[in-house]
């Protein structure tokens, strides 16, 4: 009998939902919400309200277009963490709920882990044991990944993350939030013509304040002499930007290979939608002869397949939640 | 007649009954405060063992809206409607104050029958002096729709010339007991419990006001709190 099961993704500001069957994703619908935008950033509160109106809507087209009744669900799967209380809370609820009343298991999942997972959703899956550059919102992370529940953090930011230098930046642009996908399409008409200094972090760490100041001074600097450098200049401006974010990863990914002897590579998180980047990786896997992976557009940035895939191989294990399972905001990679 | 679910979790402690044709014939509540997330489906299912019940033989489930708690409200909705949207049952929404209204009303049940001129003043604790609240009749009906209100000395002196009593309720009212002490002021019930929800939740059902399931938000009475970004550069 094939395992069937529906994930539901609620951790920030996209509500999702996925039926996977036998680790095979049918369906992945995704609501995002617009409303962010006019405020530079996810509102909390208002990423809540939302989801509690998202939520079925999305789970029911999630069911429809796998063709599965809800009656045919193995387990329910879901986002316990890292990720907004608020946020959280409504996936969870609704998830328990539905558990409880079909009288099927619960599969708790953790986010992070799932954004890496996403790789086994199709083929080529990696083999293990693989680097994950895993790069998003709200987190930059170079993990060994050792099996599907083994996952060690060798590097990570100590301040801000990769996806919130590229949403940072787009404040500063005037750009609309979130500015990541922005900023890759119009670096693609630009030049890194402006020089952004790389930080000198020890080990496989990672910052990207730094970056966000220079960019400021910049900036501050460039409009007293011309008042729209922004506007002249936004292309190149967003090369630039665009450009030191990516070398100040992939260098640290390159560090990350030297060190471990892991030559399997693998990008995970929002942020692997970046063109340059995953070009990048490209690259450099080439001249240094990496297996390298990169996610299908669909798994970079928050989805519910990801969530049901990694659902999926723990469901063979038996590795199930119990109706107590409560949201936890700050879940850590080790659990 | 039906076999309605009810959940209540507006405030710190959350309660769940299952009513049969009005009459409660299942129990359950929160004994810590704030424990609704790890809670709430344990106290369903307690429910259900006591009643011989599954959740399929429900005919509805009934809950809470509020004004209230934000996150509290939207683990309760978000329970309730994961349960509706699983068994495809229909689901009825209460207002938190009606509730504690009612409960106020349950209390005095025989001295009820003789006063008119009473008026129902559930409150549901916000910050500092606020509460959210609304004014009942006798029979129920609402007189002053809800509202956020901070509670000052003077704040219901225009009652007293309509009517003879109020009745201060819910958690709100712990608030109050300093400000209002004269006669006028009678004190219910100050927690909220599901058990005063199974005679509206029977009434709604048989009258079939649902709820949309899937768009139906928690009553916030309250947008949300935001602050406008700042100009930067
Ligand atoms: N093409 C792109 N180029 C650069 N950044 C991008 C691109 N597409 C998305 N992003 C960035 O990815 C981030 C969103 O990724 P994701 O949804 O994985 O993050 P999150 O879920 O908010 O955070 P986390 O996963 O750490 O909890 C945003 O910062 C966004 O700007
Ligand atoms: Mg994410």
């Amino acid at each position: 009998m094939s395992v069937l099961i529906l994930a539901i993704e609620s951790s920030c500001d996209d509500t999702s939902a996925a039926v996977v069957r036998d680790g095979v994703v049918l369906s992945n619908c995704v609501a995002s919400q617009e409303a962010h935008r006019l405020y530079g950033g996810v509102v909390p509160e208002v990423a809540s309200r939302a989801h509690q109106v998202h939520l079925i809507p999305v789970v029911d087209q999630a069911l429809k277009e796998a063709v599965i009744e809800k009656t045919a669900l193995s387990a329910i799967a879901f986002t316990r963490g890292p990720g907004l209380m608020g946020s959280l809370m409504v996936g969870v609820s609704f998830a328990k709920a539905m558990g409880l009343a079909l009288h099927i298991p619960l599969i708790d999942v953790n986010h992070m882990r799932a954004h890496i997972l996403a790789h086994f959703a199709e083929d080529p899956k990696p083999e293990f044991p693989f680097l994950s550059l895993t790069v998003s919102g709200g987190h930059t992370q170079l993990v060994v990944v050792r099996d599907f529940f083994e996952m060690t953090i060798i590097g990570q930011t100590i301040d801000d993350a990769a996806g919130e230098a590229f949403d940072k930046t787009g404040k500063l642009l005037g750009l609309d939030y979130p500015a990541g996908p922005l900023i890759d399409q119009l670096a693609q008409n630009g030049q890194p013509k402006f020089p952004f200094p790389e930080p000198k972090i020890e080990g496989l760490d990672f910052s990207f304040s730094g970056l966000k100041t220079s960019i400021l001074y910049f900036l501050r600097k460039q409009i007293k002499a011309q008042p729209d450098f922004i506007q002249e200049n936004l292309a190149d401006i967003c090369a630039s930007v665009q450009h030191r974010i990516i070398t100040i990863l992939l260098n640290k990914l390159e560090q990350a290979v030297a060190q471990t002897g892991i030559k399997r590579v693998a990008l995970a998180g929002g942020v692997s939608a970046n063109s340059a980047l995953r070009d990048g990786l490209k690259e450099r896997a080439l001249a240094n002869q990496w297996e390298a992976f990169v996610p299908k557009f669909a798994y970079c940035t928050d989805n519910a397949a990801m969530v049901g895939v990694t659902a999926y191989y723990k469901y063979l294990i038996g590795q199930f939640a119990a109706q107590d399972v409560a949201p936890s905001p700050r879940l850590s990679m080790t659990l | 007649m039906a076999l309605i679910l009810s959940i209540e979790t507006s405030t710190e402690y959350c309660s769940v009954v299952i009513g049969n044709q009005g009459q409660q014939i299942a129990v359950a509540e929160s004994e810590t405060p704030m424990s609704h997330a790890t809670e709430l489906t344990l106290l369903i299912n307690a429910c259900c063992q006591q009643s011989d019940y599954t959740l399929d033989q429900l005919d509805g489930i009934s809950v809470s809206i509020g004004p209230g708690s934000f996150t509290a409200l939207r683990i309760g909705l978000s329970t309730a409607k994961g349960i509706a949207y699983a068994l495809d049952k229909p689901l009825v929404a209460i207002s938190s104050l009606l509730i504690q209204a009612n409960r106020s009303r349950l209390f005095r049940q025989s001295e009820t029958e003789t006063e008119t001129n009473i008026l129902y003043i559930p409150m549901i604790d916000a910050r500092r002096m606020e509460v959210y609240t609304a004014y009942f009749n006798n029979k129920l009906e609402v007189v002053s729709p809800p509202k956020a209100l901070i509670l000052e000395k003077n704040s219901f002196d225009p009652l007293r010339k309509k009517y003879d009593k109020v009745i201060l309720c819910g958690n709100g009212a712990i608030k109050a007991g300093t400000l209002y002490t004269d006669p006028f002021f009678e004190y219910g019930p100050k927690n909220i419990h599901a058990n005063a929800m199974i005679q509206l939740a029977e009434k709604a059902w048989k009258t079939k006001q649902f709820a949309d399931l899937a768009y139906v938000e928690p009553y916030y009475l309250k947008p949300p709190n935001i602050t406008k970004p700042k100009k930067i550069l």
